[in-house]
């Protein structure tokens, strides 16, 4: 009977521990599948299911970091992004995946580095070239010669006028080759003292562009400029820096305009690209090859089919080039095109979806 | 009071019969009202509030947007927790209730809030609640396409543009229509805008600012009426049309005049139609599409929405112009029907394979019948209590149903009644008049009736510990307990009811109770054995302790897992790139890994969202895209054999090669439930609350090395917050006072020219499309171009922007994120090898040791780590209850404590076949071969009762324990094997299906079968000596 008693217990004190076994394995189940499996971090789930016949996550060895999400971020930081690196900042990538992916590459080398500052100022007249002819004597106009818009030659006739003291008339004339702009003279009328005609001559105007305390350090006289209005674009080279006299914070930087073709009216507003800086760089490369990179700018310099992060020192640059002072050799290799996905792919192992 | 059912269900036999019909009638219709799906709804209750703010990056979405709306929920009733994401041009606030709160209280109450802080938002800013869909809402995704060589009207090869224009305004609408739908989702091409493009030097020219042209714009823009007239009688209506139509109307709008000279829009700009700068886009097989996703509203029936949708498109295909069609991408029709399918035939089968047993085993048609017919009734009132209980069919509620459970009540009762029915005619020699047939049905009814109840009643309290659960298991388990629970409160009432009625009612003739051949053959081999087994008594109970402790070892060796994911036969994959890329960059190397995948033969289609779409229920940046990998069916397959789990290691290293990708595999429904569930993904998280987000990353960094110094630490890591890279245009106060500007001037100038001014709405019938002014891409797009930006001056000249602000590109935070209403960064950090419980404790004092947090800062710690805590708590009280609970059924229907300790230890002995089962498949131990298990010891438990119950009668008979328990077990030999065999047989396709979803079920199934095989043999041989040995002493 005692011995039964003690099987009864016994028994029943198996049931318990057995309960309590499965209670707990299932509690060390969620425990250590927990990151992988509570549902809404099963991200990991897929990973679970697809290596399921492993059992276990023992993928890092096998490159496979992805698989880990996020989670292996640190581990694999600074040597992530592609498959058998072992160096900072280096990348593969097959050449026939490279052209697929657009990634283009060019030759570092020599080249002019042409900095430009784009500004805004209005075509202005010669005031030398824009005569107002009165009459020398008052008297009064006998003959009117010419009309507005009318094209004169210099000393060409432009109206008689007969004096009212010695009654002799006399000839006004062109004083250069031009248009005459103004007419206040009709036959008949007494010339008083007005300007009797307005002759301009716009085969010469001036560019004034308003150059501000911000930009005048880069501006300096003989640079070239290009001044363009819609399509119209013409060159010139800064010929004046006179302070401008309305007060204004401004310098005004004129250029002459060869107008002879006259399409450079004056007060046209126009926007000037001025050549602040025109050097032959010993070593430039395209800007769209620059990244930045572990807070570095780099490049990526091609050998093979690796492409290498290559901290540069930059120079100068303008629009399309920058110049190179440390980090590349001339006839260095390196990527313009899709740059970007060249730095995409070394920090990649970085790239987590955090919601 | 058992026994005056059981006779009022005896007398009132033909009154219980027609009790069929009702449960018929009820059972049908609720069938048509049963919510079907593929996979439980694990989403918790949540509202979003999506607030776009078109141009504000995260730190403005923040502080202006973000926080108002946070503040306000503050207070709110049921409030769980809030959490909240500030990104660019997105305010997201996911307020999370807690469990069991009605969603449409929720949105009320939040609904009420957001009316209040309206006017605190900056003008223009619309809060707006995300749709009434859950984790299982997107159903129904298509794509919008143009067939090669299609024209629009105007002569153009459709764009993207055009696309999206037809998905906006002739799908979408008619789409939302259907009854189901909450909301039409699009992503993908352009939102049609006019676009105002103003050069700057034709600006400077005319003396106009962008105020100017958007100001012209706006004022010349209007439809008004203007009452009416009566005339001569007749009432005229009054009004006066100005709307812009067209794009020479928009040219032809005078801005201002210059000497009598009007200077038009286009004097000074460019009109056209442009792209807006949208924040998502789509792609399909390499190509830009525009995809339209339907959310089904919640708790509706996914099949049936999904199937009316894809009948509506299939209505609105004839109504769209030609050249233009609709393609479904992704169906979830597709997946519930196959899960359905995979269910129900694992439930027909098994129910065929219970009714072939019981034929064979009771020797009588009739009576096999009858115990059959308790499967679809049962069934029909458990659909009936689903509906009623708000529970859906999908793989996980019916994975646990056993028909061979269900009978088992009425399997014992059936049993005993033909037995004795047999046994009478035997004695009189023929058929009984009906008096007496019914005394007899009652009476054999009424000596299993109890042992039978007590031991469904088991079965019941066994799924109780299920019940605990919470959160996400809770939400995939309760509704499998609740499933089973109802079931076998049907069959019980049934088998009170019905059952004794039919027996009463159709068993009249010749009771043909036959020994069959299987029966007698197993008798014979079980007599001898019984007997050698009580001579061998002592080596028979060690070879069962010893089995025990083996199994229990086993079971320490088998793999672990949560819950074996269901295989939802596409792939997902979130391709993901560095932080700061650009939708266009992102949209190209999206068309490059779209063709590398397109490349499988077994792909059909593959397409994509990247970035956010227009309802931002999903806010990804654009450098995140969801990809979806639609699969051919298996036969298209070069290699059908091929599991998914192979094809899937093929793309990835396919799609490795890939340059700038970074990927996360998973599946469609699982991706979206990962979405809106999220939070601390890792087991412990530490969260660090406070204000300034660079001390946040600086305390973080600190926590981090802590963290990682310790053993079992593994995948330590800092929240990314930062790394988003920002052009600031810095206005210089003092320059800008000296041009006598101000900031907002400054500010204006540069919103309008990059990211563009609406300035009002051009209408095309119903269709609306925004009017903008901003300045070219060409000007837009270059850096150099920008500084030097004129800003006019008041008194008509300009200045450079440089001239008055500072341009400068530096790494701002690409997202904030806020919990419960403050600035937060999280540490993460997984455990192995370790137990978390002393790992969390070590991290707290740690940190507080050598970390050190300015004042106003303070840290939380959060992550699986609290569910395990809760649940093992749980767990840890709830089952040593559950066991107290069976162990006092056990006493209460013995009347003695040894009698029930014996029959208890049916349940170790069942749980070997179970362990075993599982490592003869190979299979991990997971939660749903824990309810397995559960399943396992309520069989067990009644097997025994079953027994026990009539050994002990029959030894209280005779006197004569020895020859009592022989007997006893013999004659209880076929209820116990024929309640094993339905039990286990029941499960029998289950294990063995390997259709979608089957792997949900398999575990269970698994353990159900041999754990019932083990149980059996254990049941037949070591319960027989156990209750000898443990009476042998007695008198009776």
């Amino acid at each position: 009977m005692n011995i039964c008693i003690l099987k009864k217990k016994g028994s029943l004190g198996l049931v318990i521990g057995f309960v309590a076994l499965l209670t707990l394995s299932l509690v060390a189940n969620s425990e250590s599948d927990d990151h992988a499996q509570h549902g809404h971090e099963s991200h990991d789930h897929a990973k679970q299911d697809y290596e399921e016949h492993q059992g276990d996550d023992h993928e890092e060895h096998q490159g496979d970091d992805h698989e880990e999400g996020h989670e292996e971020e640190n581990e694999e930081h600074g040597h992530e992004g592609g498959d058998l690196e072992d160096q900072e900042g280096v990348v593969e990538i097959a050449d026939a995946m490279a052209s697929k992916a657009g990634i283009s590459t060019a030759v570092a080398g020599p080249g002019e580095i042409n900095k430009t500052l784009t500004v805004y100022g209005r075509v202005i007249a010669d005031p030398g070239r824009i005569s107002h002819i009165r009459a020398r004597f008052p008297g009064t106009i006998t003959q009117v010669n010419v009309s507005i818009g009318e094209r004169v030659e210099k000393g060409q006739k432009l109206a008689e006028v007969e004096s009212n003291e010695s009654l002799k008339r006399y000839v006004l004339k062109a004083p250069f080759s031009g248009i005459i702009t103004a007419r206040h003279a009709s036959q008949g009328e007494a010339t008083e003292e007005q300007a009797l005609f307005t002759v301009a001559n716009f085969d010469q105007v001036w560019a004034e562009f308003q150059i501000f305390p911000g930009q005048m350090s880069r501006i300096a006289l003989g640079q070239p400029v290009t001044m363009s209005v819609e399509s119209e674009q013409t060159t010139s080279t800064i010929k004046h820096l006179i302070p401008s006299d309305s007060g204004q914070p401004f310098v005004l930087a004129r250029a002459a305009i060869d107008n002879k073709q006259g399409r450079w009216t004056p007060g046209l507003l126009l926007q000037g690209l001025v050549s602040v800086e025109q050097v032959q760089a010993s070593l430039r490369v395209d800007n769209r090859s620059l990244q930045t990179f572990e807070n570095r700018t780099v490049a990526f310099v091609k050998e093979g089919e690796r492409y290498e992060a290559r901290p540069v020192t930059l120079g100068r640059s303008d629009s399309r080039f920058t110049e190179v002072l440390d980090g590349l050799k001339p006839g260095d290799e390196y990527v313009v095109i899709n740059s970007y996905l060249i730095k995409a792919d070394l920090e990649k192992s970085g790239a987590s979806h955090d919601h | 009071m058992i026994e005056s059912i059981l006779r009022l269900s005896i007398e009132r036999r033909w009154l219980m019969l027609s009790l069929i019909l009702v449960l018929l009638g009820s059972g049908i219709w609720s069938y048509q009202q049963l919510p079907i799906d593929a996979v439980p709804d694990i989403t918790n209750v949540q509202v979003q509030i999506n607030t776009e703010a078109p141009g504000y990056s995260p730190l403005e979405s923040e502080q202006r947007i973000t926080y108002p709306v946070e503040t306000a929920l503050a207070g709110i009733p049921n409030l769980s927790y809030t959490r909240s994401l500030s990104r660019y041009g997105l305010s997201q606030v996911t307020v999370v209730f807690e469990e069991g709160t009605d969603l449409y209280f929720a949105r009320n109450l939040i609904n009420e809030r957001l009316g209040v802080i309206k006017s605190s938002l900056p003008p223009g800013l619309e809060p707006s609640m995300g749709p009434i869909a859950t984790g299982l809402g997107e159903i129904f995704s298509y794509t919008v396409e143009a067939e090669p060589g299609a024209v629009q009207a105007n002569g153009s090869p459709y764009d993207a543009t055009a696309l999206r224009e037809i998905q906006d305004w002739i799908i979408k609408p008619q789409l939302a229509l259907v009854p189901g739908i909450t909301e039409i989702n699009t992503i993908g091409g352009y939102d049609k805008q006019y676009h105002v493009t103003p050069k700057p030097q034709a600006m400077l020219a005319f003396g106009v600012s962008l105020d100017d042209i958007g100001d012209a714009l706006r004022s010349n823009n209007n439809n008004r009426g203007a009452g009416y007239v009566e005339r001569n009688g007749q009432q005229l209506l009054v009004r006066s049309p100005g709307q812009l139509q067209a794009i020479v109307d928009i040219e032809q709008v005078v801005i201002k005049d210059i000497d009598g000279v009007p200077v038009k829009i286009a004097d000074v700009a460019g009109v056209a139609i442009g792209k807006e700068l949208r924040t998502g886009a789509a792609t399909r097989d390499g190509k830009e599409t525009v995809l339209g996703t339907a959310m089904m509203l919640v708790g509706e029936n996914s099949r049936t929405v999904a199937l009316a949708v894809a009948e509506r498109l299939e209505q609105i295909q004839k109504t769209l112009p030609d050249g233009i069609k609709l393609d479904t991408v992704y169906d979830r029709t597709v997946l519930v029907d196959k899960a359905i399918g995979t269910v129900q035939k694992n439930l027909v089968e098994g129910a065929l394979l219970v009714i072939a047993v019981l034929f064979l085993l009771l020797g009588n048609i009739r009576a096999a019948l009858i115990t059959a017919a308790v499967i679809p009734l049962a069934m029909l009132a458990t659909i009936t209590g689903m509906v009623k209980a708000g529970v859906s069919a999908n793989l996980m509620s019916l994975g646990a149903l056993d028909f061979g459970l269900i009978v088992d009540g009425a399997v014992i009762i059936v049993e005993n009644a033909i037995r004795r029915l047999a046994e009478a005619q035997r004695r009189n020699g023929g058929k009984q008049p009906l008096k007496e047939r019914l005394q007899l049905v009652f009476e054999a009814t009424n000596e299993v009736i109890r042992p039978s109840l007590f031991g469904v009643m088991i079965i019941t309290v066994v799924y109780i510990p299920l019940f605990s659960l919470t959160g996400v298991e809770g939400k995939m388990f309760h509704p499998m307990a609740a499933t089973v629970v109802m079931a076998l409160l049907a069959a019980l009432v049934l088998s009170l009811t019905l059952v004794p009625a039919a027996i009463a009612v159709f068993m009249t003739g010749n009771i043909s109770e036959k020994e069959n051949r299987v029966v007698s053959a197993a008798k014979s081999l079980y007599e001898p054995a019984l007997k050698g087994a009580m001579k061998l008594r002592w080596w028979v109970l060690s070879a069962a302790l010893s089995l025990v402790v083996f199994s229990g070892w086993l079971s320490t060796t088998l793999g672990s897992e949560f819950i074996p994911q269901l295989k939802e036969g596409d792939i997902a994959l979130h391709a993901m790139r560095i932080p700061g890329t650009g939708l266009e960059q992102a949209v190209s190397m999206q068309f490059q890994l779209e063709e590398r995948i397109m490349e499988f033969p077994q792909v059909d289609k593959v397409f994509a969202k990247i970035g956010t779409p227009e309802v931002a229920t999903d806010p990804m940046p654009p450098n995140v895209a969801d990809n979806f990998v639609m699969l051919k069916p298996r036969d298209q397959w070069p290699d059908p054999t091929m599991t998914q789990t192979e094809l899937v290691r093929e793309i990835e290293a396919a799609v490795k090669q890939l340059p700038g990708n970074n990927y996360e595999f998973t599946q469609p429904i699982q991706m979206r439930f990962n979405e809106l569930i999220s939070g601390v993904r890792a087991d412990l998280g530490i969260k660090v609350f406070g204000d300034d987000l660079e001390q946040l990353e600086v305390s973080a960094e600190e926590i981090l090395p802590v963290i990682e110094s310790m053993p079992g630490a593994a995948d330590a890591r800092v929240e990314q917050v930062s790394g988003l890279p920002m052009l600031s245009v810095v206005p210089k106060r003092l320059a800008i006072a000296r041009y006598g500007l101000n900031v907002m001037m400054v500010q204006d100038l540069v919103a309008a020219a990059i990211g563009g001014e609406p300035a009002g709405l051009i209408f095309e019938g119903d269709r609306r499309f925004e009017l903008i002014v901003r300045l070219p891409e060409s000007i837009r797009r270059d850096f150099d171009g920008l500084s030097e930006l004129p800003v006019p001056l008041r008194n008509g000249g300009y200045v450079p922007l440089s001239e008055v602000a500072t341009l400068d590109i530096a790494p701002a935070p690409n997202q904030i994120s806020r919990e419960n209403g403050k600035r937060r960064v999280v540490v993460t950090t997984n455990v192995r090898g370790r137990d978390l419980g002393s790992f969390v404790a070590e991290v707290k004092t740690r940190i507080a040791q050598e970390v050190d947090l300015p004042a106003g800062y303070w840290l939380d710690y959060g992550g699986t780590f609290e569910q395990l805590e809760s649940a093992t708590q749980r767990l840890s009280i709830v089952v040593p209850i559950t066991l107290v609970v069976i162990l006092g059924l056990l006493v209460m229907a013995f009347n003695s404590f040894k009698d029930a300790a014996i029959i208890f230890t049916g349940v170790p002995l069942a749980l070997t076949g179970g362990v075993i089962s599982l490592w003869l498949r190979d299979m991990p131990l997971s939660i749903s071969a824990g309810v397995g298990f559960i399943a396992l010891s309520g069989v067990a438990v009644l097997n025994g009762l079953v027994m026990l119950a009539f050994i002990r009668d029959l030894w209280h008979e005779r006197g004569d324990l020895a020859s009592a328990v022989i007997d006893g077990a013999l004659i209880r030999l076929r209820p116990v094997l024929m309640t094993a065999l339905v039990a286990s047989l029941g499960f029998v396709p289950m294990a063995l299906n390997t259709g979608t979803g089957a792997e949900v079920q398999r575990p269970l199934a698994t353990v159900v079968i041999g754990g019932i095989v083990s149980s059996t043999i254990l049941t037949l041989f070591v319960l027989p000596i156990l209750y000898r040995l443990a009476h042998g002493r007695e008198k009776v």
